[in-house]
């Protein structure tokens, strides 16, 4: 069978030396990059398109956590947390049956985590792989924001805001006008929202957001993935017929086949 | 105080035993004098002014005859009891005799009834009577009030004691409780399960005289935190050979990104610091310094001696510090257990400060003062 593309991430240089000799082990396993940082990471995952992501969550700068938001749903790779010490992500974790390895890592729970890989990528034939592990990420922030303050504000969205989004960061309810969108990805029963290089989870459908959203300026471009056309800055046509959409803060977004057409009649 | 006094006049008159003293003294024999007017007076139909007159002056003349009695027993009431009790009798007799005296002038001169005098016998075995009574009550009011002080004293010993053993106690849980803070500390599970995961790679990659020589590392520290009670005292040079046994453990698990700078002269290694007071002073700036940068940064632990103090700062080229929050307070229990335990060892003559420096880290600055300069 053909092997697992995968992608380790650790900002420990000994750690990353020991997942490489643990995951070489297993034959199903062939390591296609190696980060040591989140945003590392999130460039591997874009650029590679690997199927498996080994990812620790402490981490300089972008944690693991942030690297989940921040990838757009539909090229979203199976991810296996590594922490060496998180009573809250472990809860978090079991609850949404994300798959995670505590350190120091152990060869045996290593490969039944890429077992589980395997039967996932033959069975699951959605691949909605972004929504339990953004389900985990809200609970680990819903608790840890609990701790710090006991009452927090709640987010409704008022009639008259038609052209602001309200989320809710850490307890702090924080306003978004539309414009400043840069791409929403959908997962599951959360949006993540990337404006000005932050991601804000919000619990909506896109289906939801795409009539609150100016169909002018906000274009579907893949299944779960809709974008802010003003922010785009080049396209890269892929093989098979898909593209590489470039926006203004760096990033990189990834249109399906099928919506090709949708995005070519904003270029014209 | 045991007895309930609400007043401040009332606590005043407590205290005080001259005014106690007094106002029984005014009280008593004025009350002498209404009975005196309401059975002698009224009795023989005295009604001339000169009558009621003499009933209050006899009780002025009282007062003044029974004052120095107050001083006399003063005089005996340590000595033995026959001496007290002659000297009772005495002063009795004597005040008696004088009260008896004046009253009977006094009589004649305001009354003008004549030959009086025949009738001193009378008038005496009355005052007698008068002053038995007038001592005794004495003596009870100054045994009651002994008493009383005596039942205080011993409360106040009883609570005394109590509040000691509370106290006692109190130390030697925060003692405890701050050999648990350290413990857990040194027992960081952060720290230790990303240690053992670094050892497991050294292993797995062959390293193995760099995982046994980490594995040594690690055991020194844990030692040097399970032996040194955080209540001790240990030389600076321990206490930073074992700061070194941790950060050299954290530079193999953060390789590039960890640099460290040591300057501590050694005049300054033989001064005693608490144990284990610097620790999470650089567990705090490898975790906020350090641990959050991409490219890392560089810790270090300068020493120097000013006056009779020793001040060691502990150096980061993180972030620093939010200047909105509380310093002390931000930066968790790690700090405001350094500060507590710095307050039992040294009052109020330490300093604990948190700077920003100019390239944009945190220096952590702590003074102590020196105990002594051996070696």
């Amino acid at each position: 069978m053909q092997k697992l593309r995968t992608v380790i991430v650790d900002d420990e240089p000994l750690s990353l030396d020991l997942l490489r000799a643990v995951l070489s082990e297993i034959s199903d396993i062939e390591i296609v990059g190696e980060c040591s940082n989140g945003k590392q990471a999130v460039e591997a995952a874009m650029k590679l398109q690997p199927e498996l992501l080994f990812l620790d969550i402490q981490m300089p700068g972008m944690n693991g956590f942030d690297v989940i938001r921040s990838l757009q749903t539909d090229i979203m790779p199976m991810v296996v947390f590594i922490t060496a010490y998180d009573q809250y992500a472990v809860d978090a974790f079991d609850l949404h049956a994300v798959d995670y390895v505590l350190k120091p890592l152990d060869s045996e729970r290593i490969a039944r985590s890429v077992d589980r890989a395997v039967d996932r990528l033959k069975n699951d034939v959605d691949r909605s792989f972004k929504s339990p592990l953004i389900g985990a990420i809200e609970e680990i922030s819903e608790r840890a924001s609990k701790e710090e303050q006991a009452e927090e504000p709640k987010s409704t969205i008022p009639d008259g805001m038609k052209r602001k989004l309200l989320v809710r960061d850490s307890g702090v309810v924080k306003v978004i006008p539309f414009d400043d969108i840069d791409w929403v990805d959908a997962a599951g029963d959360y949006m993540c929202v990337h404006a000005g290089g932050e991601t804000h989870v919000i619990r909506s459908t896109l289906r939801d957001l795409m009539t609150k959203l100016d169909d002018n300026l906000f274009v579907r471009i893949h299944r779960s993935t809709i974008v802010n056309v003003e922010r785009v800055v080049s396209v890269t046509p892929l093989q098979k017929g898909g593209s590489l959409l470039h926006l203004t803060q760096g990033e990189s977004l990834k249109v399906s086949r099928n919506y090709r057409d949708s995005i070519r009649k904003f270029f014209n | 105080m045991t007895n309930s006094v609400y007043h401040p006049y009332l606590n005043a008159i407590y205290r005080n035993t001259d005014v106690q003293f007094w106002l029984l003294q005014i009280i008593g024999w004025f009350g002498l004098s209404l009975i005196s007017f309401l059975s002698l007076t009224l009795w023989y139909d005295q009604q001339g002014s000169g009558y009621i007159g003499h009933t209050l002056l006899q009780s002025a003349l009282g007062v003044l005859v029974s004052w120095p009695l107050r001083y006399l027993f003063h005089f005996f009431w340590n000595d033995i009891l026959i001496f007290r009790i002659s000297s009772a009798i005495a002063g009795i007799i004597g005040c008696s005799l004088i009260w008896t005296i004046l009253r009977i002038s006094t009589f004649m001169s305001m009354t003008g009834e004549q030959d009086i005098w025949s009738d001193f016998g009378g008038w005496l075995f009355g005052s007698i009577l008068i002053f038995l009574c007038w001592v005794a009550f004495y003596h009870f009011v100054k045994y009651y009030q002994l008493l009383q002080n005596q039942h205080q004293t011993l409360l106040e010993l009883a609570s005394d004691t109590q509040q000691e053993q509370l106290k006692r106690l109190q130390a030697e849980t925060i003692a405890h409780e701050a050999q648990l803070k350290m413990l857990r500390y040194q027992l960081n599970p952060h720290f230790l399960f990303n240690t053992l995961n670094a050892i497991s790679a050294l292993v797995k990659v062959n390293e193995s005289s760099k995982a046994h020589e980490m594995i040594v590392q690690l055991s020194n520290f844990l030692r040097y935190s399970l032996d040194n009670d955080p209540i001790n005292k240990v030389s600076l040079r321990q206490e930073i050979d074992a700061v070194k046994q941790y950060l050299k453990i954290e530079r193999t698990r953060f390789g590039e990104r960890l640099k460290l700078h040591f300057d501590v002269p050694q005049i300054c290694e033989s001064i005693d610091v608490p144990s284990l007071i610097l620790q999470p002073l650089v567990e705090n700036a490898i975790k906020f310094g350090i641990a959050p940068s991409v490219s890392g940064g560089k810790v270090s632990i300068v020493a120097i001696i000013e006056d009779s103090y020793l001040i060691t700062k502990v150096i980061d080229t993180g972030p620093g510090m939010n200047p909105i929050k509380s310093p002390i307070k931000s930066a968790g229990i790690g700090l405001k257990n350094t500060d507590e335990r710095l307050r039992e060892f040294y009052n109020d003559d330490y300093e604990l400060n948190l700077d920003n420096t100019s390239d944009g880290g945190l220096c952590v600055t702590l003074k102590i003062p020196i105990d002594h300069l051996s070696d």
